[in-house]
């Protein structure tokens, strides 16, 4: 049985009225890959906002590791090691390839304010291995390109890497993939693919929010399906697929493939 | 020389001549009761300008030509000679940032005091741009009452100097940037937690508040007459200079030093940080940077160098008061920095030195210009904004 990594447990969040998300439970182990699925609306970017603490769930408790990250701001939750991406990216644009990456850097890896200022050799030596871990993050995502040239005119399919470069480069235990694939042809589907799976390898557990079918058939251990803010089941792709509920809610139903007469 | 660069310069210099022709080389006379105007060229006084103004000039061509001939390989012929260049060799090389403060150092030998107050001045306002350029140009946070932490500086000197028999000026150095670097904390605080520019407005109400809490303490501050400084907490005479070389020359070392931790500090993991939080707050956030609590480190730093600039102020003039914290004063600072380039070090550098320079030499030739001061600041704001927005000196991206 696989490590716990997360545990989300009766999660709910509602904005005056009307209620985002209620009642989500469901469990992450360590090493698989979890899609979240379901119409535009359904509470799945809440869901992560939720998770990530850019939002206070109203109830419910959130177990990263064990230790409940319910009230923690995003950059300790990051801290603690769970890292996100966003759905419409959000790069520093400004900035280098090299600095977006430079910048996750500093979670785990400090330097002395005394090394700053004097330039002492072990600052030096610092600057140069954070250097080399955020260039082995870069090829480890398959950017190529001058290091030195600026986040904002990157192509579209090579931002949304950077992006996920930079929340790897956090080191965390579990990663947040809002629509990676969104926007991408399906060629750079296949890529996009490809580099999820290889987080496995590094041990980094995932949840995806994504509506490209295939990908989420394809590489998901298993899938939580949300509708109007309610878990509509979790399963394995086979399991989902099949289950009723859940084809006419967003797979598409057979009635409605009919037509009229 | 067959050389764009060259005749790219010597449009540039006759552009500036051509500029200043109505102000400077021609003199208006209007008659109301004949209704004529007339105009007559005055050669010499144009010509005494340019003179006022040979020596930087002169300076300017020598710094250019030693360029060109030690770099000459690695341009490309379409090149200019930037100031960015100049800046970036300094950087790359301890020898060419201490031969440069060398340079600059004999000029308190050479200089006469009028020159040296300018220059004074000058070094002063940069520490105050390059402060600033801190919390607006690398952070993003917008503030307008900047000039109150520099009035806060001074006055920590000045009250406690009084107070304190034999507490000198460089006592007081960290002592009042410690003070304003909590002050600015305590100023940042309630508001940095928040989104948006309220940082802006608490900054001006916090700068016009202290003038108001001066004003009304006449017994500790002077109230509106303000605060003379005693002879024996002034810069002594060092190394054979007078006392105005020897204010030159610690301006110096403080502007030198502002520099280097400036710069050490911009490309290092708390430069990093900054820059993120002003790309994408919200991305920095969820990348691990603590963003209220860098913002506050910036905003204090930012306090603790405006503090700096105020404790040289205070012990170059000799006096304080409370006008030191005026609006105009952050206006110009803030004109300096977006004129230079924003999150620019070397633009901050040269936006001070323009608009204080260029406005002292030209005060001597149109009194108006002291009185259209804030109109003209206002004017080179908008003029920038729409025709280069990332200042002389930034990025064309970092807008």
């Amino acid at each position: 049985m696989k490590p716990l990594v997360l545990d989300v447990q009766n999660v709910g969040k509602g904005f005056g009225g009307l209620r985002a998300i209620d009642n989500i439970c469901f469990q992450l182990f360590k090493g698989e890959i979890l899609s979240v699925i379901g119409p535009n609306g359904a509470g799945k970017t809440t869901l992560f906002n939720c998770l990530s603490g850019f939002y206070q769930p109203d109830e419910g408790a959130i177990l990263l590791g064990g230790k409940s990250i319910v009230g923690k701001k995003p950059y300790q939750i990051c801290r603690l090691g769970m890292a996100r991406t966003f759905q419409n990216i959000r790069l520093f644009d400004h900035l280098s390839l090299l600095d977006n990456v430079l910048v996750a850097d500093s979670n785990h890896h400090r330097t002395s304010s005394w090394g700053i200022l004097f330039r002492t050799t072990a600052h030096q030596t610092f600057q140069h291995l954070a250097k080399e871990r955020a260039m082995k993050w870069l090829s480890f995502v398959g950017i190529e390109g001058d290091l030195r040239m600026k986040a904002g005119h990157l192509s579209y399919g090579n931002q949304r890497r950077l992006e996920i470069a930079r929340a790897l480069a956090t080191d965390p235990q579990v990663i947040l993939l809002d629509e990676p694939g969104a926007g991408m042809n399906p060629s750079e589907i296949g890529g996009m693919i490809d580099l999820i799976s290889k987080m496995r390898t590094i041990g980094v557990t995932v949840i995806l929010i994504e509506h490209h079918m295939k990908v989420v058939m394809d590489i998901s251990d298993r899938i939580l399906v949300l509708d109007h803010g309610e878990e509509l089941a979790v399963g394995t792709p086979e399991e989902i697929r099949k289950h009723p509920q859940v084809i006419e809610a967003y797979l598409g139903g057979a009635e409605e493939k009919g037509g009229g007469s | 020389m067959k050389n764009r660069a060259f005749f790219s310069t010597l449009l540039l210099v006759l552009l500036v001549i051509v500029m200043t022709y109505p102000f400077i080389w021609l003199k208006l006379s209007y008659e109301p009761l004949s209704g004529v105007l007339k105009a007559f060229p005055q050669w010499d006084r144009g010509l005494s300008f340019f003179r006022g103004l040979f020596p930087l000039l002169a300076g300017g061509v020598v710094v250019y030509f030693l360029i060109y001939f030690f770099k000459r390989n690695s341009f490309t012929q379409r090149k200019l000679v930037s100031i960015n260049h100049f800046y970036r060799m300094i950087r790359k090389n301890n020898f060419y940032a201490i031969s440069l403060f060398f340079c600059l150092a004999t000029v308190s030998w050479i200089a006469g005091p009028k020159v040296l107050n300018v220059f004074i001045m000058v070094g002063i306002y940069m520490i105050l741009a390059l402060g600033l350029n801190v919390t607006i140009g690398m952070t993003g946070l917008l503030v307008l009452g900047y000039a109150g932490f520099f009035s806060l500086g001074g006055y920590v000197f000045a009250i406690l100097q009084q107070f304190i028999p034999g507490f000198t000026w460089w006592m007081a150095i960290p002592v009042a940037c410690g003070i304003g670097a909590m002050v600015g904390w305590l100023v940042g605080l309630p508001c940095l937690r928040l989104r948006g520019d309220y940082l802006a407005i608490v900054t001006l109400g916090f700068a016009e508040s202290f003038r108001e809490l001066v004003r009304n303490l006449p017994s500790i501050t002077g109230g509106d007459i303000g605060i003379s400084i005693h002879s024996s907490s002034k810069v002594g005479k060092m190394l054979g200079l007078g006392v105005i070389s020897s204010v030159y020359l610690w301006v110096l070392i403080a502007l030198f030093f502002t520099v280097m931790v400036l710069h050490r500090l911009y490309y290092s993991p708390f430069g990093r940080a900054w820059t993120a939080i002003r790309e994408n707050e919200i991305a920095a956030e969820a990348t691990g940077v603590p963003v209220v609590k860098m913002k506050l480190i910036a905003f204090s730093l930012s306090a603790a160098f405006a503090a700096l600039a105020g404790v040289l102020y205070t012990v170059h003039t000799g006096f304080l008061n409370p006008e030191s914290s005026a609006f105009e004063i952050s206006v110009l600072i803030l004109a300096m920095v977006i004129l230079g380039g924003l999150g620019s070090i070397p633009g901050a550098l040269l936006g001070s030195f323009l608009l204080y320079y260029i406005p002292t030499v030209l005060r001597d030739y149109i009194p108006a210009i002291a009185e259209y001061r804030l109109l003209l600041f206002g004017m080179i704001m908008v003029v920038m904004m729409l025709v280069r927005p990332q200042g002389l000196l930034g990025s064309k991206d970092r807008v």
